[in-house]
């Protein structure tokens, strides 16, 4: 790295500009002393190796394979302005399980003017099949009153999601990604269960609407039980069409990366939680 | 070319740090930065220097989100706060020191050094980056060198090394 130093090279080539400016590209033993001392510290690395890094890429373009019919939705679907998951209690599969979905505002610009989506928060107490083979299902959709679009998870996900048995591998995510909310023969693919977070159990109503980063690790801390979730199908309907567009919920690295998990492809993520629903994490 | 993976574990150090000035979640503007350079049609000439430009941007909009969160960071008592550099027993610096005298340095100054010194960008590179001159931006690099040599070199900055 040193041995090309572009340092070395910038005085140099700086030199016609710098000299027209009436300023020497030399500097002081004083100067010259820190610089060298500075260049001692070296720069902490990022917490991701490459296959991890790439594996957190993949994730996020992962989005751009909505279909062309979606194409509004998408437009307004900016992967960085998108923070969405389906936190779930880390409660065994016998029992009911309560998730809860919070949805973060969706940024977009239209004809110059800036259009803000807000996001709704839905309560699902979803079907659970059990061991005893008792079935609970309710839902329950609670809506911001700003809000202008809608987003929430499928419930045939949440079922296939929850039900080891019930979640099909299918190859790639194009197709699932057309489908209809609710509609017969829609299933998850692999691709769109993606990353791991810690959440909490309970979500902080009014923060939702800035970043819901760090909300979530503040509730794993403050709680003192961080809880693991597995990204989900998420369905954001457009707020005028009310067409659908599901998509996968990518993990930035920090997220990965406190999530002490290793960082997953999406099959593996899939594989996770497959093995997490064995377990009965879920 | 360079590869993606070649960039990756090359510069992402440096990118990290870059962007460190502005935010205390660099990776994630790093990401949305690799994002943007893979979308990024047609692929720029030179990646690197595209990269940083891309992390710049990004991390100050990190900075935006973050700063959203400041009223539930104190809530929580949690800070984020990240080492910049690595422990370095050779070092004649602490890096905590270094990492508080470069935060009492102006913006601009602190970009132009950490570009200058950890990056190592050229005087023209980092001009295009800051919009500015490459005469102007040396000037800022040697006062701002000049600040941290006295900040530095005090008796009790200077790390004592072992004879």
């Amino acid at each position: 790295m040193n041995d090309q130093n572009p340092r070395s090279r910038s005085r140099s080539d700086d030199q016609p500009e710098l000299e027209q400016a009436g300023k020497l590209n030399d500097l002081s033993p004083d100067e010259l002393d820190v610089e060298q001392k500075l260049k001692t510290l070296k720069p902490v690395g990022p917490s991701l190796d490459w296959d991890e890094f790439a594996a957190s890429l993949m994730d996020h373009c992962t989005i751009e394979n909505l279909p062309e019919r979606e194409s509004d939705a998408r437009g307004l679907l900016m992967p960085q302005a998108i923070e969405v998951s389906l936190l779930k209690t880390s409660q065994a599969v016998s029992a009911p399980a309560r998730s809860q979905l919070v949805a973060s505002w969706v940024g977009g610009m239209a004809l110059g003017a800036c259009l803000m989506l807000a996001a709704s928060v839905l309560w699902n107490r979803h079907a659970v099949q059990s061991a005893d083979g008792t079935q609970l299902s309710k839902n329950r959709q609670a809506t911001l009153p700003d809000r202008r679009s809608t987003i929430e998870i499928e419930q045939s996900a949440i079922d296939a999601v929850a039900n080891a048995n019930a979640v099909p591998v299918a190859a790639g995510g194009d197709s699932a990604a057309g489908d209809s909310a609710g509609e017969p023969g829609f299933e998850p693919s692999e691709q769109q269960i993606v990353g791991e977070r810690f959440v909490g159990d309970r979500f902080v109503d009014d923060t939702w609407q800035t970043n819901l980063l760090y909300p979530w690790s503040y509730e794993a801390t403050r709680n003192g039980t961080p809880r693991l979730t597995v990204g989900y199908l998420v369905t954001v309907r457009h707020p005028r069409s009310h067409e659908a567009a599901h998509f996968s919920v990518p993990a930035t690295p920090r997220i990965r990366a406190e999530s002490n998990l290793p960082s997953r492809s999406p099959r593996g993520s899939y594989q996770l939680l497959q093995e997490l629903l064995k377990t009965g994490v879920f | 070319m360079a590869s993606l993976r070649q960039i990756y574990e090359q510069h992402s150090a440096k990118l990290l740090l870059y962007a460190r000035q502005w935010c205390v979640h660099p990776e994630d503007a790093l990401q949305d930065a690799f994002l943007d350079l893979i979308r990024k049609q047609p692929p720029p000439d030179d990646p690197v220097a595209w990269l940083f430009k891309a992390v710049r941007f990004r991390a100050m909009n990190v900075q935006r989100k973050e700063s959203r969160q400041v009223r539930y960071r104190a809530a929580s008592s949690e800070t984020f706060d990240e080492p910049w550099f690595q422990p370095h027993l050779d070092s004649q610096l602490e890096s905590a020191e270094v990492v508080e005298a470069l935060k009492r340095l102006t913006d601009a100054e602190r970009e132009i050094v950490v570009a200058s010194v950890w990056c190592e960008l050229t005087f023209e590179q980092i001009a295009a980056l800051v919009g500015s001159s490459a005469s102007s931006v040396h000037r800022r690099y040697q006062a701002a060198l000049r600040q941290l040599s006295s900040a530095l070199n005090s008796p009790v900055s200077t790390k004592r090394i072992a004879p």
